[in-house]
């Protein structure tokens, strides 16, 4: 290795990957970018938040480098619309248990699958799947589901914040030089 | 211990230098917060913009004179401080730059700078004691940290820094190394120099270049023989003993000798 | 008609000597001068006549901050020179110990340097009461680049164990193992840092600056690369002399470079490598980068500071990867070829403050017959003149005590190391 490798041999400073997979012009489809975006501000130096609106195997390529992985995504699996779910892709996960949608190409669940396969999963890949009503085509989200977002981020947040760091005194006024 | 009514007022002065023995102190990482909370900072620049006013308890002073202003500013700074101790090559023998005092400073004017007459520095560059009474001086280029630690330590409690003026050599036999120049042939100035580096060079395996300057009785004659046994030139000798201290006597005659040498040759 | 003037008497929370003068007239910003005092050393003067293997332990005398950015470019030039080649291990070594400086310089400026500015302290001491953790990450982690040139060079001030062609002793692979741990810890406080820094407060301010800095085809930059700038240039990095030259300010005992032609002034350090390589910022570093939103090229001189955040992040990282592939070579350096005719090399590294280029001529039997030396804050010096001028005309309203300080934070922002300018702030505020 003469000419050096800026390739990373490990996870080394990598911080988490969420990413918000989803479709926003097919109703509840929407969700997983809704919580991608809610979580960007919230996750500032903490996390990276992706957005992803096409098929599966574009997943495969943006979690190649990452040690922990986060996924957002909708689910169709019969549970009442806002139920949000949370597993993890090692614990018995596979397609047939937990159908989840996709409204184009290879599913979330087909993507892990084929990962798994071929050895490219993340080292700890989470799943939030929130139950969707409707993925008809248009934009916005149901009640229900548009609830299940404030609190999936909620839950995200505190899965994967840390308090900001070196905190000022309490009432202590900043000011500029 | 001192008890005094109020904290001690420490000032750090740079003259003609590289700022490495005042970054010394700001890199005692763990006592750092210890020393400040200790005494008080009353002009360190490189790390504050708040000035108090001397007169100082301690003043630390780095760097040589090498401008007329410089050698006006360490008389007041002397004048305000009650002890002032020197730290390094520069402010303790006029340091790397002290090579000027052997060459003609016109022709360095003229080599380094596009308009010469804009520059107004003296021909030589002297250590601090060559202009004001020195209480105590720290040698090295840059100085030992420990070493910082215990003269500072040692004044705010009221007695002399307990520091040895023995060679390197001693350092060596201590860190169990190997000897350079019996065991290699590698010319090494550890047994003309002062003590204080814990004789790193040897440890990794290259002769002592004299960072620390001369020790209390240094037998440079016989040194000097000695290199030239191990094949180095009278100019290399000179070389050798002309670096960040070769303004300090014992170094200077040292350099001189082999000079001379070198031009009979 | 009225005239201003303001002055600074001395800079503090710079390294060395230096201040500044300001001089306003009738509204309009006539002169802005950057002073260094520093006493000039004549480094090049007295290079002449000393061993070519004496230049890495002569200059980095110049700084006392970036010493091994003098042993690097030096002994790159003088491998140029003699026509050497130093890869493999070794090369990695280098790499690694310019991590420790990086690691050690950065978080020195970030936390004790620039940090008071943003939130109103004099100085770091003081800064310390209200935020102790930040003050102590700081040292933490100025610590951990300290012992990683103590264990690779000897000590960190002063490094003894670089030579042209390598080192005089290479780390044993369970040496470097053991150290392994501290860096672990320090990706974490760099992590932080990154964070807080991206949470201070910036003037919403931006100039058109040429940056410059090493561009190498597969790894961000220290030691090898081109010379490139986001304008146009890309040279070999031992042609410095042909795009760009020195010239002598009356008011300052330094050289100012500028770009050979315009005349006009440019931009070093980490901004520029930033703007420049940003594509070469890899794992953690990229991450953050990406996680706190800035952008891929920063023009606000005042986000300089997330900028050497993420850079230690990447120093971090990079010493690790270093030290995980490192096998220990069997010779510590590369034996240099007699010297039997007059030869020439030049080389240009990345000290943390930006391009360090040095340049020898060496005669037969190897004396040095010339040497040039050009420090990245004298690269800088007109750039940050120019920083100040618009500063200055933006904020023409405000107070003179104010105004001072406006101007002494535009100066912190380059991280400047005057001794290194003067191998080489007093502001003085004309306003009528």
């Amino acid at each position: 290795m003469t000419e050096g490798s800026s390739a990373p041999t490990g996870p080394k400073g990598r911080l988490p990957l969420v990413i918000g997979l989803g479709n926003e012009h097919r109703g509840d489809d929407g969700s997983g970018i809704e919580v991608a975006r809610a979580l960007r501000p919230r996750l500032v130096g903490v996390a990276r938040v992706e957005e992803c609106s096409t098929e599966g195997i574009a997943l495969l390529e943006l979690w190649r480098d990452a040690d922990r992985v986060v996924v957002v995504d909708a689910v169709r699996s019969g549970a009442v619309p806002g139920t949000i779910l949370r597993f993890e892709a090692g614990d018995g996960f596979s397609p047939g248990v937990h159908p989840l949608t996709s409204t184009h190409g290879l599913s979330l669940a087909e993507a892990v699958s084929l990962g798994r396969g071929l050895g490219c999963l993340p080292r700890e890949l989470v799943v939030y799947g929130i139950e969707a009503a409707t993925v008809e085509v248009g934009d916005g989200l149901t009640p229900p589901v548009a609830r299940a977002v404030r609190e999936a981020t909620e839950r995200i947040v505190e899965e994967l914040g840390t308090p900001p760091p070196f905190a000022p005194p309490v009432g202590r006024v900043v000011h500029h030089a | 211990m001192i008890r005094a009514a109020r904290k001690p007022r420490l000032g750090v002065f740079k003259f003609a230098s590289c700022d490495g023995c005042q970054l010394s102190i700001l890199d005692c990482e763990d006592e750092l917060l210890a020393i400040a909370g200790a005494v008080d900072i009353a002009d360190f620049r490189e790390a504050s913009r708040a000035v108090l006013e001397g007169p100082y308890d301690l003043s630390l002073v780095e760097g040589s004179v090498t401008t007329p202003h410089d050698a006006e500013r360490i008389k007041e700074i002397r004048a305000q401080s009650k002890a002032l101790v020197t730290i390094g090559a520069c402010a303790t023998s006029g340091g790397i730059q002290a090579l000027r005092n052997f060459a003609d400073i016109e022709e360095y004017r003229r080599v380094v700078y596009a308009r010469p007459e804009y520059i107004s520095t003296l021909a030589t560059s002297t250590a601090i004691a060559d202009h004001v009474p020195v209480d105590f001086e720290l040698r090295g280029c840059p100085i030992s940290k420990a070493q910082l630690l215990e003269a500072i330590g040692a004044f705010l409690q009221g007695r002399a820094p307990n520091l040895p003026n023995e060679s390197v050599c001693i350092e060596c036999k201590r860190r169990g190394n190997v000897c350079v120049m019996v065991a290699h042939g590698t010319p090494c100035l550890g047994p003309v120099t002062q003590a204080g580096c814990g004789a790193i060079c040897p440890a990794f395996n290259r002769g002592c270049y004299g960072c620390f300057g001369p020790q209390g009785t240094p037998n440079t004659v016989s040194l000097s023989d000695q290199l030239k046994v191990l094949g180095v030139t009278p100019p290399g000798v000179m070389r050798l003993f002309r670096t960040f201290n070769s303004n300090a006597p014992a170094f200077k005659a040292a350099s001189e000798a082999a000079a001379a040498e070198a031009r009979s040759a | 008609m009225t005239e201003r003037t303001i002055a600074v008497d001395y800079l503090a929370r710079v390294e060395g000597e230096g201040a500044l003068k300001v001089r306003i007239q009738d509204n309009r910003v006539e002169d802005v001068q950057l002073k260094i005092f520093e006493p000039p050393r004549f480094f090049e003067a007295f290079l002449r006549g000393r061993s070519y293997l004496e230049a890495p332990d002569i200059t980095a005398r110049i700084c006392g901050i970036c010493p091994v950015a003098y042993q690097m470019s030096s002994s790159h030039a003088m491998e140029r020179a003699l026509g050497m080649k130093v890869d493999g291990p070794i090369r990695d070594l280098r790499r690694l110990l310019y991590c420790g400086e990086w690691i050690e310089s950065h978080p020195l400026h970030i936390y004790l340097l620039h940090a008071p500015d943003f939130l109103g302290y004099e100085d770091a001491i003081q800064m310390a009461k209200d935020y102790p953790d930040a003050v102590k990450t700081g040292l933490a982690l100025k610590k951990v680049g300290n012992a990683l040139m103590t264990l690779l060079g000897g000590r960190e001030i002063h490094p003894i164990n670089v030579r042209v062609g390598g080192f005089y002793r290479t780390p044993t692979v369970g040496e470097l193992k053991e150290f392994r741990p501290q860096l672990e810890t320090a990706l974490k406080l760099a992590a932080d840092t990154v964070r807080f820094a991206a949470g201070l407060e910036f003037p919403d301010i931006e100039e058109d600056y040429e940056f410059v800095s090493l561009r190498h085809p597969k790894e961000y930059p220290f030691n090898e690369g081109d010379l490139v700038s986001n304008k146009g240039l890309k040279v070999p990095q031992d042609r410095w002399e042909d795009v760009f030259e020195e010239v002598h300010m009356p008011y300052a005992n330094a050289l100012q470079s500028v770009r050979k032609g315009t005349g006009t002034s440019y931009h070093v350090g980490p901004l520029a490598r930033y703007a420049l390589n940003r594509d070469h910022l890899t794992g953690g570093a990229d991450d953050l980068a990406r996680s706190v939103g800035l952008e891929n090229v920063v023009r606000n001189p005042y986000k300089s500071i997330i900028v050497r955040a993420v850079e230690t992040v990447y120093a971090v990282e990079e010493a690790l990867r270093i030290i995980d592939r490192y096998h220990r070579p069997e010779k510590s350096w590369v034996e240099p070829p007699p010297v039997t005719t007059t030869v020439t090399g030049g080389a240009v590294t990345e000290a943390p403050r930006g391009i360090l280029y040095h340049r020898y001529r060496i005669g037969p039997g190897g004396l040095i017959e010339d040497a040039r030396i050009v420090a990245p804050t004298s690269q800088n010096q007109k750039r940050i003149e120019d920083d100040l001028r618009h500063l200055v005309e933006r904020s023409l309203s405000l107070d003179e005590a104010s105004l001072t300080d406006a101007c002494e934070r535009a100066v912190r922002n380059y991280d400047p190391c005057i001794s290194c300018a003067t191998h080489f702030l007093k502001l003085d505020l004309e306003r009528n």
